[in-house]
């Protein structure tokens, strides 16, 4: 079981979305994290064949993603879930399991397990449009679950889910990951920082870490400070570093930094997390960050 | 092929999920209804005073035309139909009288109808013959010169349209094959059908393109095309099954209606004139196609089923290609009814007619498939009737190629 990316570039007009990636991925839960406009949705939409790369090829076990043979083993659940809104979550898992070509008992059984298991039961005969933003998307995620597949491919799953659903989705998916491969993309870091064996930094259309979370925040190890500061100070700091947390105290204003050199005199190191790596990389002063 | 089924029957839950379709089919068939009853709604007045109701008028002229004494357009018909409206008919102004008769117009206009419900549609004929002829001696008319008038409408005609030699020598010879004196007798039924044909159709392929439109369209608008072609079967067995729920709710949509409308047309002025020639009808008598009642209403019914299974394809074709259900139905609107307009321009041009002719919507116009001007292929003559569904035919697999290769490589963006 292995995916493999191959010098993958896609570009619109000016803007490069996806910079030559070359990736290997083999069975397991990959997060992929980057801010918006990072590249991340278009790599995705190209793994799925509904976008076609400029140059490069994406291969699964040796046969291109645009084959049907691909799309039998995929499991997608877009950024911008659609759905038709006058279908039931019944209908519309059924019209989907159709279009996977699951046989209509089959089909019938996967769909009330998973709309079971996406907690909709209660609610498998109503139209969708009457349903929440957050019910919506587990419909959504329990749809890319259908055919069982080999590659599931989820691009901001866990946006429009609360706290409790996110858990939830969470358990779920480390599950999935023993006999697949399992891509994710999103903005909120403690769902990678819990779900992902290994995560994928993705920057202006190019993947600039791959590794496990201890091997990723290795390289942000012994740059993150805490401090506490006047506000003139923290001001001065914040426009200078990227500041993972910012809290007013009785003292100052206690600030959490990322950056290669003691800010401060008073300054004291951190524990590394992946938040800290995120905001390294992707907040607004990150080229300043990381000089 | 299973699986196709299958999703085609999606596809049509789709459709009928939808509020436009059942709007769109409702109007379809309040028309259709209108269309057929409106002609025997209503009342006949002559100076004010009711004489009659169109339903009775229609009731006495069917009923008068399956009783004919004689069922041919010979020199004892146009006898007997002089005597009918001898009484009636004063001086070379013909029918008037400007004073009311004794008794009211109720009593004259029963005694009128009742002699000359028979005759009506030859009237009608002779009018336009004389319309075309500048002046026509209808006293003098008779079984023999009838159609030696008629032969010199048609030639006046065939100026007007600016035939060539070959194809007024076609036409001239397929006038030979029909034989005369017409057979005559209850036309009415095909006349009302061949007059409400194109309005009907027009109005299926509006509906048609309003259903249809979102048909690829509507993927993209509701978000579902990057779900639909990474699913296995979204790349294939999907678009072949909305091509077939397609075209096959666009042949359902015309022969349903179309069917209903028949009924309505039987139950109102009967069909039983199925083997008289298309001549002794208003919507045929400039035509000079040998074929009866029946095979020229076989021939528009296919014609106009044809004209809406093309329009379905196009439908679906700017339905992939403009990503919007709103912008396919508005360019569809305009290429129904641009046709409409053309044609009349298009007159005096051979070329230009037989394009503008050959569109959807010129398919709906009974006249308009069996019209004079020709496709001349290696001295072969082909009326439009002929020569289209081959075209169309062509066309469709272009644009069903076209269509499903849009679709199938169609880039989420």
């Amino acid at each position: 079981m292995e995916l493999i990316f191959d010098r993958v570039t896609k570009q619109y007009r000016e803007k490069i979305a996806v910079d030559r990636v070359s990736l290997s991925l083999s069975q397991g839960v990959y997060g992929l994290l980057g801010a918006n406009g990072a590249g991340k949705t278009t790599l995705m939409r190209m793994m799925c064949g509904v976008l076609r790369p400029d140059s490069g090829e994406i291969r699964y076990n040796g046969m291109d993603v645009g084959e049907e043979l691909y799309r039998d083993v995929l499991g997608y659940l877009p950024q911008e879930f659609g759905y038709y809104p006058e279908f039931s979550a019944m209908d519309f898992l059924m019209y989907l399991a159709s279009l996977k070509g699951i046989p209509r008992k089959k089909a019938k059984e996967k769909s009330l397990e998973l709309l079971e298991l996406a907690d909709l039961s209660h609610v498998a005969k109503k139209k969708i449009k009457t349903f929440s933003g957050g019910m919506k998307q587990r419909l959504g995620i329990a749809q890319s679950l259908l055919n069982n597949p080999e590659v599931l491919v989820l691009d901001e799953p866990t946006a429009g889910l609360d706290p409790k659903e996110r858990v939830k989705f969470r358990n779920m998916v480390s599950k999935l990951g023993n006999d697949r491969i399992v891509l994710l993309s999103t903005h909120i870091v403690p769902d990678v920082e819990y779900i992902a064996d290994v995560i994928l930094l993705m920057k202006d259309g190019a993947i600039i870490h791959k590794g496990s979370l201890e091997e990723i925040i290795q390289e942000i190890s012994g740059k993150v400070w805490e401090c506490t500061v006047d506000s003139q100070s923290a001001a001065r700091l914040m426009g200078q570093y990227p500041a993972l947390n910012i809290r007013k105290e009785k003292e100052g204003t206690s600030l959490r930094l990322v950056c290669g050199q003691k800010p401060t005199e008073s300054a004291v190191q951190a524990a590394a997390a992946l938040e800290d790596l995120y905001l390294y990389y992707f907040s607004e002063t990150s080229g300043e960050g990381q000089e | 092929m299973k699986e196709i089924l299958n999703l085609t029957g999606y596809e049509y839950r789709k459709i009928f999920k939808k509020r436009s379709t059942w709007i769109a089919l409702a109007v379809v068939l309040l028309w259709t209804l209108f269309s057929g009853f409106s002609r025997a709604f209503g009342e006949f007045y002559i100076d004010g005073e009711k004489v009659d109701t169109h339903f009775h008028m229609a009731k006495q002229e069917r009923a008068a035309l399956e009783h004919l004494e004689i069922g041919a357009l010979n020199d004892e018909f146009f006898q007997k139909m002089k005597g009918a409206q001898a009484e009636f008919y004063q001086g070379e102004d013909g029918f008037c009288l400007n004073e009311p008769p004794e008794g009211g117009w109720a009593a004259y206009w029963k005694r009128y109808y009742e002699a000359n419900a028979p005759f009506e549609n030859v009237s009608v004929l002779l009018a336009m013959m004389e319309n075309r002829l500048g002046s026509l001696p209808r006293e003098e008319i008779n079984g023999t010169n009838f159609y030696a008038f008629r032969e010199r409408m048609m030639d006046a005609l065939f100026e007007a349209e600016k035939l060539s030699e070959g194809e007024i020598a076609f036409h001239k010879k397929e006038n030979e094959k029909i034989t005369t004196p017409y057979a005559y007798g209850n036309m009415t039924g095909y006349q009302n059908f061949f007059k409400m044909q194109t309005p009907n159709f027009i109005f299926i392929a509006f509906a048609v393109a309003i259903v249809l439109a979102p048909m690829f369209a509507g993927e993209h608008d509701s978000h579902m095309d990057a779900l639909a072609l990474s699913s296995r079967f979204g790349k294939n067995k999907l678009i072949w099954a909305k091509f077939l729920a397609g075209l096959s709710f666009a042949f359902f949509a015309s022969v349903g209606f179309t069917l209903l409308f028949l009924l309505e047309i039987q139950a109102i002025y009967g069909l039983s004139g199925w083997n008289l020639p298309i001549q002794v009808c208003a919507s045929g008598f400039l035509l000079n196609l040998p074929m009866n009642m029946l095979e020229f209403l076989l021939v528009s019914i296919g014609c106009c089923v044809l004209g809406i299974l093309m329009a379905a394809t196009v439908v679906m074709f700017l339905s992939v290609k403009m990503k919007s259900a709103f912008g396919v139905i508005i360019l569809r609107f305009v290429f129904i009814l641009a046709p409409v307009y053309l044609a009349q321009l298009a007159g005096n041009h051979h070329g230009l007619f037989l394009l503008v002719c050959s569109l959807p919507t010129s398919m709906f116009y009974p006249r308009g498939i069996a019209a004079h001007q020709l496709l001349s292929v290696g001295g072969h003559y082909f009326y439009f009737f002929q020569w289209v569904p081959v075209v169309y035919l062509c066309l469709a697999g272009i644009l069903l190629c076209w269509s499903y290769r849009g679709f199938r490589d169609y880039q989420v963006r």
